[in-house]
């Protein structure tokens, strides 16, 4: 289980909000809480277009788990063989998906995309499920 | 038999612009249709929207646009955006979403503003229509699979991706090798898609398809009179792929003569066409394949060392699918999804009993076999999911016939479940299901039986 005190989670971002596609997103915010000054967060840029060389660019950023939107099967299949940690089909403000990180709130389904997660009559997301992680969201970790 | 009332045209205008058939019109149409208000939310999504996007209607009223439809253009170059601010339409832009299940849809686009009565606008339309066949129909007759088409979790092939663009930078000679149907040609094409030289051509030579009679003058070209049906001058491959990459597949096919002619091409960038007199230059990139082992040739003198070193500048292995076999699901998946497209069916995929079998086999046709399995499949199945039964009957097991027939019923029992476990693999858990018989049924046979399983070889 992750903590959210002691991780650093990636989120691709777009006008304040979590990028619709992460094969198309430009940046990512970077949220690492495990640095000594405290929460510390930069945002970088995710310049390759081309899938395999993202998801390497991706997997350099050692990430404890990136929150991200769409996802296209291929990339989130080079993510996980990368050792990437994937939350996708989250929607919303960052500022609000990463309140919800804190809180285990992000399996509320005002966070979930359209047509993937706890809507009516659809089945999950593909990727939802294939990650490692726990449901509802990060937990703590004990010390 | 009594006529109706005849329709007057004026009452079928007047109740359309009521708006009270909308919604029959915009879901009796094909292409999807949805429409946003002025804060970037859904305020309209018909049918067809539904079905491209795999997304329900109701799920979608309300929700930020790049939230419902995922497309590739959301964040850098929203086409609804540019018609907002310019206030002209777009038509047929290309573009693809993410559906929900992952799946790249390409499309095409066309956006228009919506506007009341004031001329004022109150928000966008944009309407959309799905071309995965005609993509995949394209692709298929240009022989265009891409980069993007290559699909692996292998740490090999997934390092191969991540130098082939400094690969592609360079203008260094690659070679490329890996058995048949490893996807040698996809990395070529890649290579040269990705290079400075893309904008010029890409020629491709199957070296071990061509008489070696004709492959000299196939590769550089020959003169009027030159031989005997040489009755015009005719360009050669190489001339061909001037400013370009000349692809040469099969490399370890050619007789040691023609070796000689490449050999100087790489060397000094010229040759001669057949029968002429003057020396051309070549500004050619080259790229060779070959599924044969070059190193063990030039030991045996069958292959010139000089011309080894020569195109062996950048070395590319691509691993047989035997040695990725953690790949076979997601390129299962892959062909699935392809030929769902192609062949117009929705097939779900393929029985866990079916991956069991596809995960055991060798592929000495290696990728290309393992889609030749799917194409197989496709015409055998109409719906539903793959099972074994539509698999090539070269895939499915069959009891092998020992050399000495078993004298007793136990020895026969123990003949044929030796032969099923080595069909599986020793996998007892596919042989018991194979069998039909539960694992630990199969466990007490074994025993019964004194069947001891082979100890596993240290894996490479």
């Amino acid at each position: 289980m992750l903590y959210w005190d002691t991780m650093r989670v990636g989120i691709p971002i777009w006008n304040g909000r979590v990028s619709p596609v992460l094969d198309t997103a430009e940046r990512v915010i970077v949220v690492d809480t495990e640095a000594e000054a405290g929460e510390v967060r930069e945002e970088v840029a995710l310049q390759p277009r081309r899938l395999p060389l993202r998801a390497g660019r991706i997997a350099e950023l050692r990430l404890d788990l990136l929150v991200c939107g769409a996802v296209s099967r291929p990339l989130a299949e080079m993510l996980a063989a990368a050792g990437v940690r994937l939350e996708p089909w989250i929607s919303g403000e960052v500022e609000d998906v990463l309140g919800a990180l804190t809180t285990g709130q992000l399996d509320r389904p005002r966070y979930r995309m359209p047509g993937c997660c706890g809507g009516r009559g659809q089945g999950r997301g593909w990727g939802r499920g294939r990650t490692q992680r726990g449901r509802a969201g990060v937990q703590r970790r004990n010390r | 038999m009594p006529s109706r009332p005849k329709q007057n045209p004026c009452d079928l205008k007047k109740l359309l612009e009521s708006g009270r058939y909308e919604g029959v019109i915009l879901d009796s149409i094909a292409d999807g249709v949805f429409a946003i208000d002025t804060d970037w939310r859904i305020c309209s999504f018909n049918r067809a929207a539904e079905r491209i996007t795999g997304i329900p209607g109701d799920e979608a009223m309300g929700r930020q646009c790049s939230d419902v439809f995922r497309a590739s253009i959301c964040e850098s170059a929203c086409a609804l955006r540019e018609t907002m601010k310019t206030g002209r339409p777009i038509i047929n832009r290309a573009l693809y979403i993410v559906r929900s299940d992952g799946t790249r849809i390409p499309i095409t686009i066309s956006t228009a503003l919506l506007k009341d009565d004031s001329g004022r606008t109150i928000g966008g339309v944009e309407t959309f229509r799905d071309l995965s066949v005609e993509e995949e129909l394209r692709r298929e007759l240009a022989g265009r699979h891409t980069f993007e088409d290559m699909v692996s979790t292998n740490k090999d092939v997934l390092r191969i991706f991540e130098i082939l663009p400094d690969i592609a930078e360079s203008e260094s000679t690659v070679l490329i090798q890996g058995e048949s149907g490893t996807g040698k040609e996809l990395v070529a094409r890649a290579i040269h898609n990705m290079s400075p030289r893309a904008e010029g051509p890409l020629v491709t030579v199957n070296c071990a398809a061509i008489p070696d009679t004709l492959l000299e003058s196939e590769l550089f070209g020959h003169k009027a009179g030159s031989f005997t049906d040489a009755r015009r001058d005719r360009m050669g491959r190489f001339a061909l792929a001037e400013g370009g990459t000349i692809f040469l597949d099969e490399i370890g096919d050619v007789s040691p003569a023609l070796q000689a002619r490449l050999l100087r091409v790489l060397q000094d960038g010229t040759y001669e066409p057949l029968g002429a007199t003057r020396t051309e230059k070549a500004d050619v990139r080259v790229v060779a394949a070959t599924n044969r082992d070059l190193d063990a040739m030039v030991a045996t003198g069958d292959f010139r060392s000089d011309l080894f070193y020569r195109i062996n500048v950048i070395a590319v292995d691509l691993p047989p699918l035997r040695d990725r076999r953690e790949d076979i699901p997601l390129l299962v998946e892959h062909f699935v999804e392809r030929y769902n497209r192609l062949k117009r069916k929705e097939l779900s995929g393929v029985s866990p009993d079916v991956l069991e079998l596809l995960m055991s086999h060798d592929y000495p046709g290696n990728i290309r076999e393992l889609e030749n399995i799917i194409e197989h499949a496709f015409v055998m199945c109409r719906s539903g999911t793959i099972r074994k039964r539509h698999l090539p009957p070269n895939l499915l097991p069959t009891p092998q016939p020992t050399g000495d027939a078993p004298r007793s019923i136990p020895e026969a029992e123990r003949a044929f479940l030796l032969s099923v476990l080595e069909r599986n693999r020793w996998n007892r858990a596919a042989t018991a299901r194979e069998l039909g018989i539960h694992k630990t049924t199969l466990w007490r046979k074994m025993k019964r039986l004194e069947i001891v399983p082979p100890p596993k070889r240290p894996t490479s």
